[in-house]
Protein backbone atom coordinates (compact mmCIF):
# COMPACT_ATOMS: atom_id res chain seq x y z
CA UNK A 1 0.00 0.00 0.00
CA UNK A 2 1.34 3.38 -1.00
CA UNK A 3 1.59 6.26 1.42
CA UNK A 4 -0.86 8.27 -0.68
CA UNK A 5 -3.50 5.54 -0.47
CA UNK A 6 -3.29 5.40 3.30
CA UNK A 7 -3.53 9.17 3.45
CA UNK A 8 -6.70 9.03 1.31
CA UNK A 9 -8.26 6.55 3.73
CA UNK A 10 -7.41 8.76 6.69
CA UNK A 11 -8.94 11.72 4.91
CA UNK A 12 -12.14 9.85 4.15
CA UNK A 13 -12.37 8.60 7.72
CA UNK A 14 -11.90 12.19 8.91
CA UNK A 15 -14.70 13.25 6.62
CA UNK A 16 -16.99 10.59 8.07
CA UNK A 17 -16.18 11.81 11.58
CA UNK A 18 -17.04 15.36 10.44
CA UNK A 19 -20.40 14.23 9.11
CA UNK A 20 -21.07 12.29 12.31
CA UNK A 21 -20.15 15.39 14.34
CA UNK A 22 -22.51 17.54 12.31
CA UNK A 23 -25.21 14.92 12.88
CA UNK A 24 -24.62 15.10 16.64
CA UNK A 25 -24.92 18.90 16.55
CA UNK A 26 -28.21 18.72 14.65
CA UNK A 27 -29.41 15.95 16.96
CA UNK A 28 -28.70 18.22 19.96
CA UNK A 29 -30.72 21.09 18.54
CA UNK A 30 -33.77 19.09 17.47
CA UNK A 31 -33.88 17.10 20.70
CA UNK A 32 -36.78 19.13 22.18
CA UNK A 33 -38.90 18.24 19.13
CA UNK A 34 -37.78 14.72 18.23
CA UNK A 35 -35.00 12.48 19.53
CA UNK A 36 -32.92 11.00 16.71
CA UNK A 37 -29.37 9.67 17.31
CA UNK A 38 -26.63 11.83 15.77
CA UNK A 39 -25.21 8.92 13.79
CA UNK A 40 -28.54 8.34 12.04
CA UNK A 41 -28.74 12.01 11.07
CA UNK A 42 -25.13 11.71 9.90
CA UNK A 43 -26.16 8.79 7.73
CA UNK A 44 -28.98 10.79 6.14
CA UNK A 45 -26.54 13.67 5.55
CA UNK A 46 -24.02 11.36 3.89
CA UNK A 47 -26.76 9.92 1.70
CA UNK A 48 -27.83 13.43 0.69
CA UNK A 49 -24.23 14.37 -0.12
CA UNK A 50 -23.82 11.27 -2.30
CA UNK A 51 -27.17 11.72 -4.00
CA UNK A 52 -26.51 15.36 -4.89
CA UNK A 53 -23.05 14.33 -6.19
CA UNK A 54 -21.34 16.85 -3.90
CA UNK A 55 -19.38 13.88 -2.57
CA UNK A 56 -18.20 11.28 -5.06
CA UNK A 57 -18.62 7.62 -4.16
CA UNK A 58 -15.01 6.65 -4.92
CA UNK A 59 -13.78 8.93 -2.15
CA UNK A 60 -15.31 6.86 0.65
CA UNK A 61 -15.97 3.56 -1.16
CA UNK A 62 -12.99 1.61 0.18
CA UNK A 63 -13.29 2.93 3.71
CA UNK A 64 -16.96 2.01 3.79
CA UNK A 65 -16.26 -1.47 2.40
CA UNK A 66 -13.71 -2.06 5.13
CA UNK A 67 -15.97 -0.98 7.98
CA UNK A 68 -19.17 -2.55 6.70
CA UNK A 69 -17.53 -5.92 6.07
CA UNK A 70 -16.49 -6.02 9.69
CA UNK A 71 -19.60 -4.50 11.20
CA UNK A 72 -19.99 -7.41 13.64
CA UNK A 73 -16.63 -6.61 15.24
CA UNK A 74 -18.06 -3.36 16.55
CA UNK A 75 -21.18 -4.99 18.00
CA UNK A 76 -19.28 -7.84 19.64
CA UNK A 77 -18.60 -6.14 23.02
CA UNK A 78 -22.35 -5.72 23.57
CA UNK A 79 -22.78 -9.43 23.01
CA UNK A 80 -20.14 -10.33 25.57
CA UNK A 81 -21.97 -8.06 28.04
CA UNK A 82 -24.48 -10.94 28.10
CA UNK A 83 -22.60 -12.07 31.22
CA UNK A 84 -23.57 -8.88 33.00
CA UNK A 85 -27.28 -9.24 32.24
CA UNK A 86 -27.56 -13.00 32.62
CA UNK A 87 -29.90 -12.75 35.64
CA UNK A 88 -32.38 -10.49 33.81
CA UNK A 89 -32.34 -12.70 30.73
CA UNK A 90 -32.84 -15.87 32.79
CA UNK A 91 -35.88 -14.40 34.52
CA UNK A 92 -37.62 -13.52 31.25
CA UNK A 93 -36.16 -16.27 29.12
CA UNK A 94 -39.39 -17.73 27.70
CA UNK A 95 -40.92 -14.38 26.75
CA UNK A 96 -37.71 -13.27 25.06
CA UNK A 97 -37.53 -16.55 23.17
CA UNK A 98 -41.17 -16.29 22.08
CA UNK A 99 -40.70 -12.71 20.88
CA UNK A 100 -37.50 -13.58 19.07
CA UNK A 101 -38.68 -16.71 17.29
CA UNK A 102 -42.48 -16.68 16.94
CA UNK A 103 -42.80 -13.00 16.09
CA UNK A 104 -39.99 -13.28 13.53
CA UNK A 105 -41.66 -16.19 11.75
CA UNK A 106 -45.10 -14.57 11.72
CA UNK A 107 -43.80 -11.20 10.54
CA UNK A 108 -41.58 -12.72 7.85
CA UNK A 109 -44.36 -14.79 6.29
CA UNK A 110 -47.01 -12.08 6.44
CA UNK A 111 -44.70 -9.39 5.05
CA UNK A 112 -43.67 -11.53 2.07
CA UNK A 113 -47.29 -12.42 1.33
CA UNK A 114 -48.30 -8.77 1.62
CA UNK A 115 -45.67 -7.57 -0.86
CA UNK A 116 -46.65 -10.34 -3.27
CA UNK A 117 -50.26 -9.27 -3.01
CA UNK A 118 -49.24 -5.65 -3.67
CA UNK A 119 -47.35 -6.75 -6.78
CA UNK A 120 -50.36 -8.60 -8.21
CA UNK A 121 -52.65 -5.67 -7.45
CA UNK A 122 -50.19 -3.36 -9.16
CA UNK A 123 -49.99 -5.58 -12.24
CA UNK A 124 -53.77 -5.74 -12.55
CA UNK A 125 -53.99 -1.96 -12.26
CA UNK A 126 -51.36 -1.49 -14.95
CA UNK A 127 -53.29 -3.83 -17.24
CA UNK A 128 -56.52 -1.91 -16.85
CA UNK A 129 -54.73 1.32 -17.71
CA UNK A 130 -53.32 -0.24 -20.83
CA UNK B 1 -1.14 -8.31 38.43
CA UNK B 2 -4.90 -8.04 38.04
CA UNK B 3 -4.45 -4.38 37.13
CA UNK B 4 -3.24 -5.40 33.69
CA UNK B 5 -6.75 -6.57 32.87
CA UNK B 6 -8.10 -3.14 33.66
CA UNK B 7 -5.91 -1.51 31.01
CA UNK B 8 -7.65 -0.70 27.69
CA UNK B 9 -5.36 -3.08 25.84
CA UNK B 10 -6.94 -6.19 27.37
CA UNK B 11 -10.53 -5.55 26.31
CA UNK B 12 -9.76 -4.31 22.84
CA UNK B 13 -7.28 -7.09 22.13
CA UNK B 14 -9.69 -9.75 23.41
CA UNK B 15 -12.45 -8.35 21.19
CA UNK B 16 -10.28 -8.58 18.09
CA UNK B 17 -8.99 -12.08 18.95
CA UNK B 18 -12.57 -13.30 19.55
CA UNK B 19 -13.66 -11.79 16.23
CA UNK B 20 -10.85 -13.52 14.33
CA UNK B 21 -11.55 -16.86 16.04
CA UNK B 22 -15.26 -16.53 15.33
CA UNK B 23 -14.54 -15.76 11.69
CA UNK B 24 -12.17 -18.73 11.25
CA UNK B 25 -14.56 -21.20 12.90
CA UNK B 26 -17.60 -19.88 11.02
CA UNK B 27 -15.73 -20.32 7.73
CA UNK B 28 -14.83 -23.91 8.69
CA UNK B 29 -18.44 -24.83 9.50
CA UNK B 30 -19.83 -22.76 6.61
CA UNK B 31 -23.61 -22.95 7.25
CA UNK B 32 -25.98 -19.94 6.99
CA UNK B 33 -27.25 -20.35 10.56
CA UNK B 34 -23.76 -20.28 12.08
CA UNK B 35 -22.59 -16.71 12.21
CA UNK B 36 -19.29 -15.41 13.44
CA UNK B 37 -20.86 -12.92 15.82
CA UNK B 38 -22.66 -15.68 17.70
CA UNK B 39 -19.55 -17.86 17.87
CA UNK B 40 -17.37 -14.96 19.02
CA UNK B 41 -19.87 -14.02 21.74
CA UNK B 42 -20.04 -17.59 23.03
CA UNK B 43 -16.24 -17.85 23.04
CA UNK B 44 -15.97 -14.54 24.89
CA UNK B 45 -18.45 -15.57 27.56
CA UNK B 46 -16.69 -18.90 28.07
CA UNK B 47 -13.31 -17.17 28.26
CA UNK B 48 -14.44 -14.65 30.87
CA UNK B 49 -16.18 -17.39 32.87
CA UNK B 50 -13.13 -19.69 32.93
CA UNK B 51 -10.50 -17.05 33.68
CA UNK B 52 -12.82 -15.33 36.21
CA UNK B 53 -11.80 -11.91 34.87
CA UNK B 54 -14.54 -9.46 35.91
CA UNK B 55 -16.67 -8.01 33.13
CA UNK B 56 -15.78 -4.48 34.27
CA UNK B 57 -12.18 -5.11 33.24
CA UNK B 58 -13.24 -6.18 29.75
CA UNK B 59 -15.52 -3.17 29.43
CA UNK B 60 -12.61 -0.69 29.77
CA UNK B 61 -11.09 -1.85 26.49
CA UNK B 62 -14.36 -2.76 24.82
CA UNK B 63 -15.49 0.86 24.97
CA UNK B 64 -12.71 1.74 22.52
CA UNK B 65 -14.09 -0.73 20.01
CA UNK B 66 -17.65 0.51 20.54
CA UNK B 67 -16.55 4.01 19.60
CA UNK B 68 -16.45 2.91 15.95
CA UNK B 69 -20.09 1.86 15.95
CA UNK B 70 -21.38 5.36 15.21
CA UNK B 71 -19.14 6.01 12.15
CA UNK B 72 -20.23 2.59 10.87
CA UNK B 73 -23.87 3.64 11.14
CA UNK B 74 -23.04 6.80 9.19
CA UNK B 75 -21.43 4.63 6.51
CA UNK B 76 -24.62 2.60 6.05
CA UNK B 77 -25.58 5.43 3.69
CA UNK B 78 -23.21 3.95 1.09
CA UNK B 79 -25.07 0.65 0.43
CA UNK B 80 -28.29 2.63 0.50
CA UNK B 81 -26.93 4.89 -2.24
CA UNK B 82 -25.56 2.00 -4.30
CA UNK B 83 -28.86 0.12 -4.30
CA UNK B 84 -31.07 3.17 -4.66
CA UNK B 85 -32.09 2.19 -8.20
CA UNK B 86 -33.96 -0.87 -6.97
CA UNK B 87 -36.04 1.27 -4.66
CA UNK B 88 -36.80 4.00 -7.15
CA UNK B 89 -38.21 1.50 -9.68
CA UNK B 90 -41.03 0.46 -7.37
CA UNK B 91 -41.20 3.30 -4.88
CA UNK B 92 -44.76 2.86 -3.72
CA UNK B 93 -44.66 -0.91 -3.31
CA UNK B 94 -41.23 -0.76 -1.73
CA UNK B 95 -42.08 1.78 0.94
CA UNK B 96 -45.45 0.29 1.77
CA UNK B 97 -43.65 -3.05 2.13
CA UNK B 98 -41.12 -1.54 4.53
CA UNK B 99 -43.84 0.19 6.50
CA UNK B 100 -45.81 -3.04 6.65
CA UNK B 101 -42.77 -4.97 7.89
CA UNK B 102 -42.36 -2.48 10.72
CA UNK B 103 -46.06 -2.46 11.63
CA UNK B 104 -46.52 -6.23 11.57
CA UNK B 105 -43.42 -6.65 13.69
CA UNK B 106 -44.75 -4.16 16.21
CA UNK B 107 -48.20 -5.77 16.32
CA UNK B 108 -46.98 -9.35 16.63
CA UNK B 109 -44.71 -8.29 19.47
CA UNK B 110 -47.55 -6.50 21.19
CA UNK B 111 -49.71 -9.61 20.93
CA UNK B 112 -47.06 -11.60 22.76
CA UNK B 113 -46.52 -8.86 25.34
CA UNK B 114 -50.27 -8.76 25.87
CA UNK B 115 -50.13 -12.24 27.38
CA UNK B 116 -46.77 -11.99 29.12
CA UNK B 117 -45.50 -9.39 31.55
CA UNK B 118 -42.20 -7.76 30.75
CA UNK B 119 -40.49 -4.76 32.36
CA UNK B 120 -40.19 -1.65 30.18
CA UNK B 121 -36.39 -1.83 30.15
CA UNK B 122 -36.75 -5.10 28.22
CA UNK B 123 -39.50 -3.96 25.88
CA UNK B 124 -37.49 -1.48 23.84
CA UNK B 125 -34.75 -4.01 23.02
CA UNK B 126 -37.47 -6.41 21.88
CA UNK B 127 -39.03 -3.93 19.48
CA UNK B 128 -35.64 -3.28 17.91
CA UNK B 129 -34.97 -6.95 17.18
CA UNK B 130 -35.61 -6.77 13.45
CA UNK B 131 -33.23 -3.94 12.56
CA UNK B 132 -29.51 -4.21 12.10
CA UNK B 133 -27.44 -4.52 15.28
CA UNK B 134 -25.58 -1.22 15.00
CA UNK B 135 -28.79 0.77 14.64
CA UNK B 136 -30.53 -1.16 17.39
CA UNK B 137 -27.67 -0.14 19.70
CA UNK B 138 -28.20 3.52 18.85
CA UNK B 139 -31.92 3.38 19.62
CA UNK B 140 -31.34 1.63 22.91
CA UNK B 141 -28.55 3.98 23.94
CA UNK B 142 -30.84 6.91 23.24
CA UNK B 143 -33.77 5.46 25.17
CA UNK B 144 -31.53 4.38 28.02
CA UNK B 145 -32.29 0.67 27.84
CA UNK B 146 -30.02 -2.40 27.79
CA UNK B 147 -28.17 -2.62 24.52
CA UNK B 148 -27.11 -6.14 25.46
CA UNK B 149 -30.64 -7.52 25.47
CA UNK B 150 -31.02 -5.87 22.07
CA UNK B 151 -27.99 -7.79 20.77
CA UNK B 152 -29.49 -11.01 22.14
CA UNK B 153 -32.82 -10.29 20.45
CA UNK B 154 -31.22 -9.21 17.19
CA UNK B 155 -29.16 -12.42 17.09
CA UNK B 156 -32.22 -14.47 17.96
CA UNK B 157 -34.17 -13.00 15.04
CA UNK B 158 -31.18 -13.63 12.80
CA UNK B 159 -30.81 -17.21 14.02
CA UNK B 160 -34.50 -17.96 13.45
CA UNK B 161 -34.18 -16.70 9.92
CA UNK B 162 -30.96 -18.63 9.32
CA UNK B 163 -32.50 -21.87 10.54
CA UNK B 164 -36.03 -21.54 9.21
CA UNK B 165 -35.78 -18.94 6.40
CA UNK B 166 -35.21 -21.52 3.68
CA UNK B 167 -38.02 -23.78 4.90
CA UNK B 168 -40.48 -20.88 5.26
CA UNK B 169 -39.71 -19.72 1.74
CA UNK B 170 -40.34 -23.22 0.44
CA UNK B 171 -43.66 -23.59 2.26
CA UNK B 172 -45.15 -20.16 1.56
CA UNK B 173 -43.55 -19.58 -1.86
CA UNK B 174 -43.32 -15.79 -2.25
CA UNK B 175 -43.29 -15.10 -5.98
CA UNK B 176 -41.45 -11.84 -6.53
CA UNK B 177 -37.85 -11.02 -5.72
CA UNK B 178 -39.06 -7.83 -4.08
CA UNK B 179 -41.23 -9.80 -1.64
CA UNK B 180 -38.35 -12.04 -0.61
CA UNK B 181 -35.99 -9.09 -0.26
CA UNK B 182 -38.32 -6.93 1.80
CA UNK B 183 -39.41 -9.81 4.02
CA UNK B 184 -35.93 -11.13 4.73
CA UNK B 185 -34.24 -7.73 5.02
CA UNK B 186 -37.01 -6.03 6.93
CA UNK B 187 -37.50 -8.76 9.51
CA UNK B 188 -34.17 -10.59 9.71
CA UNK B 189 -31.67 -7.79 8.97
CA UNK B 190 -28.13 -8.95 8.04
CA UNK B 191 -28.87 -12.67 8.22
CA UNK B 192 -31.78 -11.98 5.90
CA UNK B 193 -29.44 -10.54 3.30
CA UNK B 194 -27.27 -13.68 3.44
CA UNK B 195 -30.30 -15.97 3.19
CA UNK B 196 -31.68 -13.88 0.31
CA UNK B 197 -28.34 -14.14 -1.48
CA UNK B 198 -28.34 -17.90 -1.10
CA UNK B 199 -31.95 -18.56 -2.06
CA UNK B 200 -32.62 -15.94 -4.70
CA UNK B 201 -29.39 -14.25 -5.70
CA UNK B 202 -27.81 -10.84 -5.89
CA UNK B 203 -30.91 -8.73 -6.51
CA UNK B 204 -32.91 -10.08 -3.57
CA UNK B 205 -29.89 -9.54 -1.38
CA UNK B 206 -29.56 -5.93 -2.51
CA UNK B 207 -33.26 -5.33 -1.83
CA UNK B 208 -32.82 -6.93 1.58
CA UNK B 209 -29.87 -4.76 2.53
CA UNK B 210 -31.64 -1.51 1.59
CA UNK B 211 -34.81 -2.63 3.36
CA UNK B 212 -32.76 -3.35 6.45
CA UNK B 213 -31.49 0.25 6.48
CA UNK B 214 -34.76 1.95 5.50
CA UNK B 215 -36.62 -0.08 8.11
CA UNK B 216 -33.92 0.86 10.62
CA UNK B 217 -34.31 4.59 9.98
CA UNK B 218 -38.02 4.14 10.25
CA UNK B 219 -37.77 2.32 13.57
CA UNK B 220 -35.35 4.87 15.00
CA UNK B 221 -37.70 7.74 14.24
CA UNK B 222 -41.11 6.20 14.82
CA UNK B 223 -40.56 3.78 17.70
CA UNK B 224 -39.85 6.37 20.44
CA UNK B 225 -42.93 8.35 19.39
CA UNK B 226 -45.11 5.24 19.33
CA UNK B 227 -43.89 4.05 22.73
CA UNK B 228 -44.46 7.51 24.18
CA UNK B 229 -48.04 7.49 22.95
CA UNK B 230 -48.75 4.01 24.26
CA UNK B 231 -47.16 4.35 27.69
Amino acid sequence: MQFGEIMDKIKSFGLILCIWGLGEVISFFIKPIIAIPGSIIGMLLLFALLKTKILKLYFINETSNFFLQHITLFILPFGVAFVKYWEVIKENFIVLLLCGVVSTIISLVITMKFVDWLMTVNKKREKTYE
Amino acid sequence: MSNIFYSPVFGSLLTIVLYILGDVIAKKINKPFVNKLMLAIILGIIFLAITKIPYDAYEVGADYVLFFLSPVVVLLAVPLYKNYKIISNNKLIYFSGCLFAFVINFISMNLILFYFELPFSLQVPIYTKSITGAMAMEVNKMMGTDATIAVVMVSLAGLTCGFLGGILLKIFKPKSTLAKGIGLGGICHVTGTYVAMELDGEEASAVASTTMIVNGIFTVIVLPILLNLLM
